[in-house]
């Protein structure tokens, strides 16, 4: 009897650690991942799905436009750390900061995993290339963002894969700019011009073009700039819309002037949230909106009389059944007809660079370099003469400018051309105008080192490398 | 393993068999022998009679007489007199009674019998239940509490867990929810772990189960986490007993740490059949209804709240003065609710074979409309000697419960559950519109038709359980027993759910259903060895060691459509919604092997010794860390066995004890060792792009986390037995917490599963049990006292972080801080001020900008700003001390018993009073808020109306949770035996029972026992929309034959 009980301990035993190593049945684990080209480009995939997903889906806007003289914070808006970004009260403390710096980093590092894991994958050398290329693109694109935003950050170029080494000391602000412009610089050389249909949205040349041409007009390296510009130009691959309508609509958003754009669809987890977040509350029947993120007047104001860019951007009224409904002010250049009931899931993408800011960031570096020649003015006035929409009379062609009226002319047409896109803020800070510009907007608290965001606190709670920026 | 385990076990079963069938039929010849012998001298009889008495000496009826040895008895009557024939002068009468000292007497040549039984001394000789076996209570080396099961039928429980509220010391039970079925939380002496689970570990009839709700629910519902053990029929239940030091909790190792509640269904005991048939039926009512204003306060105070703000009115003078009382959502959506139960039982067998089966039905409306609890439930307890060395037998119970489930416990805002949604509801607006169709959603606010969400939503979880555990036992020597055990518990789990377009919450989606189902499969299968020899004179040994595996696999599937051209289907038919949601699956295991051994040495039943140790191999952890070995060691005196003491009157028993050990938790759910992917989407070619994504990174040095437990125990018995003491004292030092660590960001994570920082509970636990009177009046008392105090001794890199517990709608955040050197569930925000009601006050305040009838806070660092620096402390879900008392009295064949359940000194973060609060116009207050601040109302308490939704999170939100509870009062009647005998029924009571009774608190919510966050140790203590607890009354009637 004894005997059998023994016997019967010892055959289990031979099974034990059998039994006890964890096989997951329905979750894939890093070690049996990266071993095929659909894998390479699943990883891929999440790279991009980070974009869509809070990040380029209403945070972007917080920092980027609330921040600046468009945009402010309406009554839909209950969460005081917006309401602090909208004053100019922020401190480190603040859930939107604290979700800038994760997502964009949670981006990197998913863009780590493709840089590093992809190359070793037995597959297509070109699709590789090209798989590494558009990773590339997108942690250039995030760490860019860093920089501007916070200055110096950590460089981060591995993925994680254990407890070690995770307290990682800030980078200079060069570095990271290197850093950026050598990861689009290898992207430029192995991602193509154009994708078919079923690959439109992935990165492409021209994006890692346009990201580094506007690296050099953020570093004022006009020369560099102007040259990136042109080479886009001359590769003849974009062309501006007649109707400005047409970029924020679903049907054309990826065509002529789309050169990187952050893709949303009409579905739940792909929606572009931006629009409910903008639409009017309870005033139009069967339009459910939050009205959160609002246009300011100023920003309205800023349109010339006969701009169409000013009616795609901003509405104060719809017509439903008939029926014309009127609100004040919200933006609109997220707004999908087509999810007018399910509000939370616009189509419409988020343009992160397209065609006309290439010929405005060419216009401002020829103009920093030589003057308003010839050939900057008529780039801008390419610009003006598609906002006319047709219209005769209205947004006459600039001329007869200096070189300092031609900069803020510039300026001023980049503020409505790029509204609600993430551009002014950045605008503001590097050319040194912010401060002036929200004292002038109302914003009595603003401070030179405004043009940093604080490094979250909780960051620097984990992290005892870090270093605060001046100011907070 | 579960490949070579199960046919060695048959093996082993086909070896017992065999070996037994050389001694079993010898056996059975002999044992049949007798009645043969019996029957064929049937002239021979003898009549013997006479009366059996009590230590009173007054008559004792029902007493059971029988012949030993052959099957012939009878029964005392009214008077305690009987009469029996028995076959020969050398027959033996066996006397026995429940309670009473079982005498046997022989009957030589009397044929007038009378005796007198004496009281059984209860509470020594009791077994107790430990793990993997049983010891005498006077044997006992460990912390173990009991509850029996005349303890728990005096209260109504949905499910077993409920039954342990107040009547064990050191026992926190929380009902997290009243919906009918819902979850229960229990800590046993304090919580050991931040992020792992704090439950305990259950073990019915043998099998152990973790209590983990989001395994065994489907994940389709909203509302509140229904409960696994709610599926077990708390009817069917013997016996409870609670391990709670390390002594008694290590024989189940990893699983040990959080306390071990054993649970022991009824078993048929030989020579009495009996039928029992129990029932009852009541309502139930909510404690309370929270005191609102009505429509014309709540249409002022929106037209003071838009005037303040400079906005335009937005009801007209008439349609305010036209107003009256308005809806009260509250009566909309409270009512009166039956709660039932029938059973039927069959107990009883012979000497070789004995049963229990019993089947039942309960059911449960709740206390919200559309909301229920039914359940169906089965159990077979069978046990058969196959011989006098081999036995066999089961557990086996199959159950079908099925819940509706209302929404609570939610977020307000967009997705507002129907308590909150009854307290904010504008008063203005009816329920339904007049053409009979409900009012779809408030005209101001974001919330939608409560009644309408409670009926209109199928929100269903019907769970299928079936746990059997089946065993083998033999004797392989007089002092030796081998004992196989193979079991398996089945839980299914499916949830429908179903949001119909025309409803608020369906809007924007057109109709949303979802139905999912779980599948929860584990095995057990577990192997002793027990010894138990006395030698020299006065030593014995009990030895016991073993070899276990238990596995389980939980696969679960999802399904979710949207846009449906129609409500008619429900959830039935998703294929008809035109947008499909994204399905999922999982499929997930676990599994533990284990070795583990005990020895109890019992030295002239004065000195007692118990070491135990289990080494358990867990697949949960790290590649390096899979095995780990906790020991445990423990001694007692006995102190009223020494000869010294055999002079003294004062004790009948005097114990000390002492115990230490390590125990471990391993509840962190699967593979977060391991580097695992999440899913990603994205859009590309305009269609959806799926991808992979880290989701965490690999930590092969994942490992349990280890309690070390110090225990210090004395038990006492004094006054002849009439008054029992227990007290302990324990220290437990949680080290290797399982803590969801920070990480920087930079990682691309935000937290790592490691094994960081320790914490720590410490207390005192007091239960007397007394006998106040004897005779006739008869008043009996069990109180109990404990005193946990919990400290985060430890966090790793860190010395605090937040604890979540937020409102995204409120935005409210960080209102729980975990501090090193604070113990776990402590508030953190302002210090409440009142309000402004001047503007010298303002300009002497911290907050110059601040308009009269604004709150006010106190600047705790006194730098003139209120900024996140004046945050502080400001109060703890942890109770100072909690407990229960009962007092039965009994008076002939009435009984009253009052238990009453307190806690005192834990605070609660009330979240309906910052809604309650808010007069922003546009949702209801409570009717405190008459007395806001305005110009007219100077003096007024609460804030001016204001449009502004900001909220502080401040002590003003914080309540005192302590509670005096009459848990339960029940009045019973024993019709008496003569009465009975003329009916021919062996037993009939009566009774009326209120559960609930009366609440005596501070609290100003709808009741004090609340748990937003289910089982969570992180954010306890917190009220938010919760569904309230019931007071019931009700009448039931158990009838025996």
């Amino acid at each position: 009897m004894k005997k059998i009980l023994f016997c019967l301990i010892a055959l289990t035993l031979g099974s034990c650690s059998e039994l006890l190593e964890e096989v997951p049945a329905d979750t894939l684990v890093s070690s049996n991942f990266y071993q095929t080209q659909s894998d390479a480009l699943a990883g891929m995939n999440a790279v991009y799905g980070r974009l869509n997903k809070g990040l380029y889906n209403r945070n972007f806007y917080l920092y980027t436009d609330s921040f600046t003289d468009d945009g402010a914070a309406g009554i839909g808006v209950n969460n005081p750390f917006i309401r602090a970004i909208d004053n100019f009260t922020h401190a480190p403390v603040n859930d939107r900061f604290d979700l800038a710096w994760q997502e964009h980093y949670d981006g990197i590092n998913r863009a780590n995993e493709v840089i590093e894991k992809v190359p070793a994958i037995n597959m297509d050398t070109q699709l590789r290339n090209r798989i590494v290329g558009e990773a590339k693109v997108v942690r250039a694109l995030l760490y860019f963002n860093l920089v501007r935003l916070f200055g110096s950050v950590p460089l981060v170029l591995s993925p994680t894969a254990s407890t070690e080494g995770l307290d990682v000391e800030q980078a200079s602000v060069d570095a990271v700019y290197e850093q950026v412009k050598k990861d689009l610089t290898d992207a430029e050389t192995v991602l193509p011009l154009t994708y078919s249909a079923g690959d439109v949205g992935r990165a492409t040349k021209g994006a890692a073009s346009g990201l580094l041409a506007r690296l050099y007009l953020t570093r004022n390296q006009w020369t560099l700039a102007a040259q990136k510009c042109k080479e886009i130009i001359d590769s003849k691959t974009y062309e501006l819309w007649d109707d400005y309508a047409k970029i924020f609509q679903v049907g054309t958003e990826n065509q002529k002037e789309a050169i990187f754009s952050v893709q949303f669809a009409s579905n739940v987890s792909n929606g572009n949230s931006m629009m409910i977040l903008s639409m009017p509350r309870g005033k139009v029947p069967g339009l459910t909106g939050n009205e959160a993120d609002m246009p300011t007047d100023d920003l309205v104001k800023a349109y010339e009389t006969g701009d169409r860019r000013r009616e795609v951007t901003v509405r104060n009224s719809l017509d439903v059944g008939g029926r014309t409904y009127s609100f004040t002010n919200c933006f609109f250049k997220y707004y999908d007809p087509a999810a007018f009931s399910a509000s939370g899931d616009s189509g419409v993408n988020y343009p992160v660079l397209r065609y006309a800011d290439v010929l405005l960031m060419y216009a401002e570096a020829l103009n920093e370099l030589n003057g308003p020649t010839t050939e900057a003015y008529a780039l801008v006035n390419q610009v003006r003469a598609r906002a006319r929409n047709g219209k005769t009379g209205v947004l006459p062609n600039l001329t007869g400018l200096t070189k300092d009226t031609f900069r803020d002319a510039v300026l001023n047409e980049r503020r409505v051309e790029f509204a609600f896109e993430g551009i002014r803020w950045f605008d503001l800070v590097r050319t040194g105008r912010m401060v002036a510009v929200m004292k002038a907007h109302g914003k009595a608290s603003v401070q030179p080192f405004h043009v940093l965001l604080p490094i979250p606190q909780r960051e620097i709670d984990t992290n005892r490398k870090l270093k605060q920026n001046q100011g907070y | 393993m579960k490949r070579n385990a199960i046919p060695n076990l048959g093996l082993l079963t086909v070896s017992l068999i065999l070996l037994n069938s050389y001694s079993g039929p010898a056996q059975t010849t002999v044992s049949n022998r007798q009645p043969v012998a019996a029957i064929s001298k049937p002239m021979a009889d003898i009549t013997v009679s006479g009366r059996v008495t009590d230590e009173n000496a007054g008559g004792l009826p029902g007493v059971s007489v029988v012949v030993k040895g052959i099957n012939r008895g009878a029964n005392t009557d009214a008077g305690g007199n009987f009469t029996i024939s028995v076959p020969d002068l050398n027959a033996v009468l066996v006397f026995s009674f429940v309670g009473y000292q079982k005498r046997e007497i022989p009957v030589g040549s009397q044929t007038q019998i009378n005796v007198t039984l004496t009281p059984d001394d209860q509470t020594l000789n009791e077994v107790v239940v430990v793990g993997y076996g049983t010891v005498k209570k006077s044997d006992l080396t460990g912390s173990v509490s009991s509850i029996n099961a005349d303890q728990i039928k005096k209260t109504v429980n949905t499910s077993l867990d409920q039954a342990l509220a107040g009547r064990a010391a050191g026992v926190q039970v929380t009902q997290a929810s009243g919906q009918p079925g819902g979850a229960v939380s229990i800590r046993i002496r304090g919580g050991n772990s931040v992020n792992g689970g704090n439950e305990p570990l259950y073990v019915v009839d043998g099998f152990p189960i973790y209590s983990d709700n989001s395994v065994s629910t489907s994940g389709a519902n909203r509302g509140p986490a229904t409960n696994a053990l709610a599926s077990l029929n708390p009817n069917d239940i013997e016996n409870i007993e609670i391990l709670k030091d390390a002594s008694a909790t290590a024989i189940y190792g990893t699983r040990g740490a959080n306390g071990v509640v054993i649970i022991t269904t009824k078993r048929g005991k030989s020579g009495q059949n009996t039928v029992d048939f129990e029932t009852y039926y009541g309502a139930q009512e909510p404690r309370r209804l929270i005191p609102l204003l009505n429509a014309r306060e709540y249409a002022t105070m929106v037209n003071e709240a838009r005037v303040n703000d400079g906005q335009a009115p937005y009801y007209t003078a008439d349609q305010v003065a036209g107003f009256g009382e308005g809806t009260n959502w509250q009566d909309e959506i409270f009512r009166s609710a039956p709660i039932q139960n029938y059973q039927l039982s069959f107990a009883g067998g012979n000497a070789k074979t004995r049963y229990a089966i019993t089947t039942s039905y309960f059911g449960q409306q709740g206390t919200i409309i559309n909301s229920d609890f039914k359940r169906l439930a089965t159990r077979i307890n069978l046990d058969h000697s196959i011989s006098d060395r081999f036995r066999v037998g089961n557990s086996l119970t199959v159950s079908r419960t099925k819940a509706n489930i209302v929404v609570t416990d939610t977020d307000g805002g967009g997705g507002t559950g129907v308590v909150l949604g009854a307290l904010l509801f504008q008063p203005t607006l009816p329920v339904r519109n007049p053409d009979g169709s409900y009012l779809n959603r408030s005209d101001l606010g974001e919330y939608g038709n409560p009644v309408a969400y409670a009926e209109q939503v199928t929100n269903i979880s019907t769970t299928f359980r079936g746990l059997g555990n089946f065993f083998a036992e033999y004797d392989i020597l007089k002092d030796l027993t081998a004992r196989v055990s193979v079991g398996a518990d089945v839980l299914f789990n499916k949830g429908d759910f179903y949001i119909p377009s025309d409803n608020f919450y369906g809007l924007s989606t057109k109709g949303v259903g979802t139905v999912a189902s779980v599948l929860n499969t584990t095995w057990l299968n577990e192997n002793t060895l027990n010894y138990r020899h006395s030698f020299a004179n006065n030593h014995s040994v009990n030895a016991l060691v073993g070899f276990t595996a238990q596995g389980s696999q939980v696969e679960s599937v999802r399904a979710s459509s949207q846009n449906f051209p129609n409500n008619i289907l429900g959830p039935n038919n998703l294929g008809s919604g035109a947008t499909v949601n994204f399905p999922n699956t999982d499929n997930r295991s676990w599994a533990l092997v284990s070795y583990l051994g005990r020895v109890n040495y019992n030295i002239a039943d004065r000195y007692l010794l118990t070491f135990t140790g289990r080494a358990d191999g867990s697949s949960r952890f790290g590649a390096g860390n899979k095995y780990a070995f906790f020991p445990s060691g423990a001694v007692a005196w006995r102190i009223s066995n020494e000869s010294f003491m055999q002079n003294q009157t004062v004790f009948q028993d005097l114990k000390l004890r002492a115990s230490v050990g390590v125990t471990g938790n391993q509840e962190i759910g699967q593979f977060q060792s391991l580097a695992t992917l999440s899913n990603a989407t994205y859009v590309l070619g305009d269609a959806v792009a799926i991808g992979y994504t880290p989701a965490r990174f690999a930590n092969p040095d994942l490992r349990w986390e280890k309690t070390v437990q110090f225990d210090a125990g004395l038990d006492v018995g004094l006054l002849k037995g009439r008054v029992n003491l227990t007290l302990d004292a324990y220290y437990k030092r949680t080290n290797d917490l399982l803590l969801a660590v920070t990480v920087p960001w930079t990682s691309g994570f935000g937290t790592s599963l490691q094994n960081i920082g320790s914490a720590e509970n410490k207390g005192i636990e007091l239960a007397i049990n007394s006998v106040n009177t004897t005779g006739s009046f008869k008043w009996t008392s069990a109180f109990n006292i404990a005193f946990n105090r919990n400290k985060i001794l430890d966090l790793g890199k860190i010395t605090e972080f937040f604890a979540g517990g937020n409102s995204g709608h409120l935005k409210v955040t960080n209102p729980s801080l975990i501090r090193v050197g604070e113990p776990i569930g402590r508030f953190y925000g302002y210090q409440a001020d009142g309000v402004f009601r001047s503007p010298e006050e303002i300009t002497n305040s911290a907050q110059k900008t601040a308009k009269p009838g604004d709150r006010r806070f106190v600047d705790v660092d006194g730098n003139g700003v209120i900024n996140a620096l004046d945050r502080t402390y400001i109060g703890s879900a942890q109770p100072k001390f909690i407990g229960g008392l009962t007092n039965t009295f009994a008076y002939k064949r009435l009984e009253l018993t009052v238990f009453l359940q307190y806690s005192y000194g834990n605070d609660i973060f009330n979240y309906n009073k910052i809604e309650l609060e808010l007069p922003a116009g546009i949702q209801n207050l409570g009717k405190d808020l008459t007395n806001r601040w305005s110009a007219s109302n100077p003096g007024g308490q609460y804030p001016r109306a204001t449009t502004n939704r900001t909220v502080e999170f401040s002590s003003q939100y914080l309540e005192d949770g302590s509670f005096l509870r009459a848990r339960n009062v029940t009045l019973g009647y024993q019709l008496p035996q003569p009465l009975l005998k003329r009916m021919g029924v062996r037993n009939i009571k009566v009774y009326a029972s209120g559960q609930n009774l009366f609440t005596v608190t501070k609290y100003s919510g709808y009741d004090p026992e609340v748990s937003r966050y289910g089982q969570t140790n992180l954010n306890i203590g917190q009220d938010y929309g919760g569904y309230p607890l019931a007071r019931t009354l009700l009448l039931g009637l158990n009838l025996g034959f």
